[in-house]
């Protein structure tokens, strides 16, 4: 039997018994610690499935930004006592309910896997690809077949930091997503200073590749806020009041960035995001660029939470951390 | 130019020449993917939080391992891209914890 | 018959996710495992998108829902960062409600709003 039939069944299994594992694990803690597991298996069988760009954005994302994230807010939620469960007829309703949309996907992928499957838009991405500026598909769907798509996900990106400052306007310091800055030690140090170079450069090269390779503005961009948020864990980066300006202006970049292009296209003969065939590959470059910096900064500030500004709610929680932890590097 | 162009030089070594047939390739994804289950009940038993943190950080290398033998397996190169963004991106969620921790606070903690 | 290939296999591994994730999402009452579980079943979904654009030879694979998928991790990335934002502010509020006296209320036996135990407090 072909090894990878057993590697493939293995790798699924896995993932189905790890879900179940996040979810039913009594422990907080070990819910985050085997979902940053799942993220690593899931990026493994995208690239069984044939979606290396895929595995890439996974990779990036779940390895550089959603574990720092979980795991950072998991501190507030020390000691919190566990809710009791749903009460049974709602779970047995919406079990029942779920069970009905399972069958009915199982039905889908079934009769999918069986009969021979029809072409897609395969053909269609492969027969254009020459006029879309760019030799990766992927990329030319992303920043020219389908770059309105594109320019909503940028945006969504704002309104998510734009939301996650509101919410986080005011809070007290010790509720801060970030919390007082740990000195991390000699280790740490010496390792921030090796892999911080090595990852801008990764970031950079994964923008560059995504013309005609895996890669892209998404990836290079979740290198890149990998980047910021072990800057800011090291305490090598702290923001502070006087960056905000600064900070308002990476997360505008990007969409301002693809909006100017594609009403620029637009204004002459050809209808928004038609670019010209000599001008497409600088012109999907130049979004990207600005796209990647406004991912990474977007991402990093997600992460990191709270604007910096000045904090005027007193501290009136008791502190839970030890007060050694406390009061910054020195 | 992609790490691809570096391929056929690792063909080549005497390193890998040995397993370098398709079924070989597999069977080592095979052990890899062995130890990651292996290590999986590290995570699930703990006890410690930071027993969880290193068993994962330990499935980053190991990924890493099955995305270079996929890389060679199907000779594509882009796939190296992938295990290169995973080792230098592996260790963010290992400071995080740390820096959440404070010190010593990986030990009391379940 | 033929050994399964890769579409079938993770197909249903990915059901699997999408109904577990789902299942606990709208179940869960804990907030965290919550958004965990709305990740997982958004994996699930993916994962039956890359497997509708599955072919055996490499040339045959469509692009389309790469991208889409691509698109929703960061979309999934964002939504995340704004519950566990709202998660951080309960329980912001929660300590602020036990600091000043009055205590927050315990979560009931059956409780119909259980992520908002400061509900019905005396202001």
């Amino acid at each position: 039997m072909d090894p990878m039939v057993i590697f493939d069944a293995g790798l699924a299994l896995a993932l189905v018994a790890l879900s179940w594992a996040v979810l039913a694990s009594a422990d907080r803690f070990a819910s985050v610690v085997l979902f940053i597991v799942l993220g690593l298996m899931v990026a493994l069988a995208w690239v069984r499935l044939g979606a290396p760009d895929v595995a890439l954005a996974e990779a990036a994302i779940g390895a550089g930004v959603t574990g720092a994230l979980l795991l950072a807010t998991l501190r507030h939620l020390r000691g919190q006592p566990e809710a009791p469960p749903s009460p049974a007829p709602v779970r047995w309703a919406v079990g029942g309910m779920v069970a009905a949309v399972t069958a009915a996907l199982a039905a889908v992928v079934v009769a999918l896997v069986a009969a021979p499957r029809p072409e897609g838009l395969a053909g269609a991405v492969a027969d254009n690809l020459a006029m879309s500026g760019v030799e990766h598909p992927v990329t030319a769907v992303l920043l020219n077949f389908r770059a309105h798509d594109t320019l909503m996900e940028v945006v969504v990106l704002l309104v998510a930091v734009v939301v996650v400052w509101a919410i986080d306007r005011g809070l007290a310091p010790a509720h801060a997503p970030q919390g007082p800055l740990v000195d991390l030690g000699p280790v740490q140090d010496g390792f921030a200073r090796l892999a911080l170079p090595a990852a801008v450069l990764l970031g950079a090269y994964l923008l560059w590749a995504g013309a005609h390779a895996p890669g892209g503005a998404f990836q290079g961009g979740a290198v890149l806020a990998a980047v910021g948020i072990l800057a800011i864990l090291a305490g090598r980066w702290r923001p502070e009041p006087r960056h905000r300006a600064w900070a308002r202006a990476a997360f505008g970049l990007g969409a301002t960035v693809f909006v100017l292009v594609a009403l620029g296209v637009g204004l002459g003969p050809r209808v928004a995001y038609e670019y010209p065939l000599t001008l497409a590959k600088p012109l999907i470059l130049t979004i990207e660029a600005a796209v990647t910096l406004s991912i990474a900064a977007t991402l990093a500030a997600l992460f990191f939470g709270r604007e910096p500004a000045g904090l005027t709610v007193p501290n009136t929680v008791p502190n839970t951390v030890p007060s050694t932890a406390r009061g910054g590097r020195p | 130019m992609t790490l691809a162009d570096l391929l056929p030089r690792f063909d080549g070594g005497p390193l890998l020449s040995v397993p370098s047939t398709a079924a070989g390739l597999g069977l080592l994804m095979l052990v890899l993917l062995a130890t990651l289950l292996a290590g999986l009940w590290r995570v699930l038993r703990g006890p410690s939080a930071a027993d969880r943190m290193l068993a994962a950080q330990l499935f980053g290398t190991t990924g890493v391992a099955i995305l270079v033998l996929l890389a060679l397996a199907s000779g594509s190169g882009p796939l190296l891209d992938v295990a290169l963004t995973l080792a230098v991106l592996a260790a963010v969620s290992v400071v995080a914890f740390v820096a959440s921790a404070g010190p010593g606070g990986g030990r009391g903690q379940s | 018959m033929t050994a399964p290939g890769p579409d079938l296999i993770y197909g249903l591994a990915g059901l699997g996710m999408f109904a577990m994730g789902l299942y606990v999402a709208m179940t869960g009452t804990e907030a965290l495992r919550r958004v965990l579980a709305l990740k997982i079943c958004a994996i699930g979904a993916s994962f039956l998108l890359i497997v509708a654009a599955w072919r055996a030879t490499p040339d045959g694979i469509d692009a389309v829902p790469h991208a889409l998928v691509i698109t929703g991790i960061v979309v999934m990335v964002s939504a995340m960062a704004v519950a566990l934002a709202l998660i951080r502010r309960i329980r912001a509020l929660e300590d602020a409600h036990a600091a000043a006296g009055t205590p927050a209320a315990p979560p009931r036996p059956a409780p119909r709003r259980r992520t908002r135990p400061q509900q019905g407090t005396p202001r």
